[in-house]
């Protein structure tokens, strides 16, 4: 009994983690000053959002066979989503978009040069 | 051959976990499907290093905790950030990558993605560099430093010298 409570209140904490995670992240998409600074907020959306979330419902899972499949969906996401954060990042660079770099700390941030 | 083998394994052992179905019939039809679809695939030229690197896959689990850890940490970071964008220095840097195969150097260029703070922009497959956006300073150090770098070629068989 006090054991399946331990468990419940540590999923309780990781799906808040989880959840605050994807608040900061969508936060991020809004705040951040470039199309590839915002990359990094979403960044947050699809690793610690997702994984705490994950990680939590691994703790409430009733059955092995939910359990496995949430361990399926955080591998397939591990691999996905930085593929296509890549993706889009890749494509923004090709299109010529260039990003705002900041040299040192009180260096004004401006537009950098395109490699 | 050992490509089709280790293929149909990971593909039956899938198709166990997500049918639910235990009967003798559908067991072995599982079986048959996750072979003829492995035989397929070694025919189409797919199962080679680049679609299932073997090494790089059941290497995985020696970095797992090492990767969450820097996920969390980088989470962190990114969120203070995001608390206070003025503290943004974004800069892109080179990284130079040791790995000599592709899936090896996809894997490095994918797990500095997946450590918020740090997207790869480019991967120059023939000067092995991966160029990177970094949201601050000290998340572009901890790309260079060379230590991701490590220990994704922990995950690579080791070059035979010659070849």
């Amino acid at each position: 009994m006090m054991v399946e409570n331990i468990v419940t209140i540590i999923a309780i904490f990781s799906l808040s983690a989880g959840a605050l995670g994807v608040l900061f992240g969508a936060l991020g998409l809004l705040r951040l000053g470039d199309v590839y600074q915002r990359m990094h907020g979403a960044g947050i959306i699809d690793t610690g959002g997702a994984g705490l979330i994950l990680f939590g419902l691994l703790l409430a899972s009733p059955e092995w066979t939910v359990s496995l499949r949430l361990v399926l969906i955080g591998l397939l996401l591990g691999l996905t989503s930085p593929t296509a954060t890549h993706a889009i990042a890749r494509a923004a660079h090709f299109a010529g978009v260039k990003p705002l770099i900041k040299t040192s700390p009180d260096a004004p941030i401006e537009k950098g040069a395109n490699e | 051959m050992r490509s089709v083998y280790v293929s149909t394994i990971l593909m039956f052992g899938l198709w166990l976990a997500l049918s639910g179905h235990y009967t003798p019939l559908l067991l072995a039809l599982g079986a048959l499907s996750a072979l003829g679809v492995s035989l397929l695939a070694k025919r189409m030229n797919v199962l080679d290093e680049e679609g299932l690197p073997m090494g790089i896959l059941f290497r995985l689990p020696r970095v797992t905790l090492w990767i969450i850890w820097e996920i969390l940490k980088s989470n962190l970071g990114v969120i203070r950030v995001i608390i206070a964008p003025s503290k943004a220095a974004p800069q892109l840097v080179t990284v130079s990558a040791g790995q000599h195969t592709a899936a090896g150097l996809v894997t490095h260029a994918n797990f500095i993605t997946l450590t918020p703070g740090t997207v790869s922009v480019q991967v120059d497959e023939d000067r092995n560099e991966i160029i990177v956006h970094g949201l601050t300073q000290e998340f572009c150090d901890a790309t260079t430093d060379g230590s991701m770098d490590a220990k994704v070629s922990l995950l690579e068989k080791r070059k035979v010298s010659g070849a």
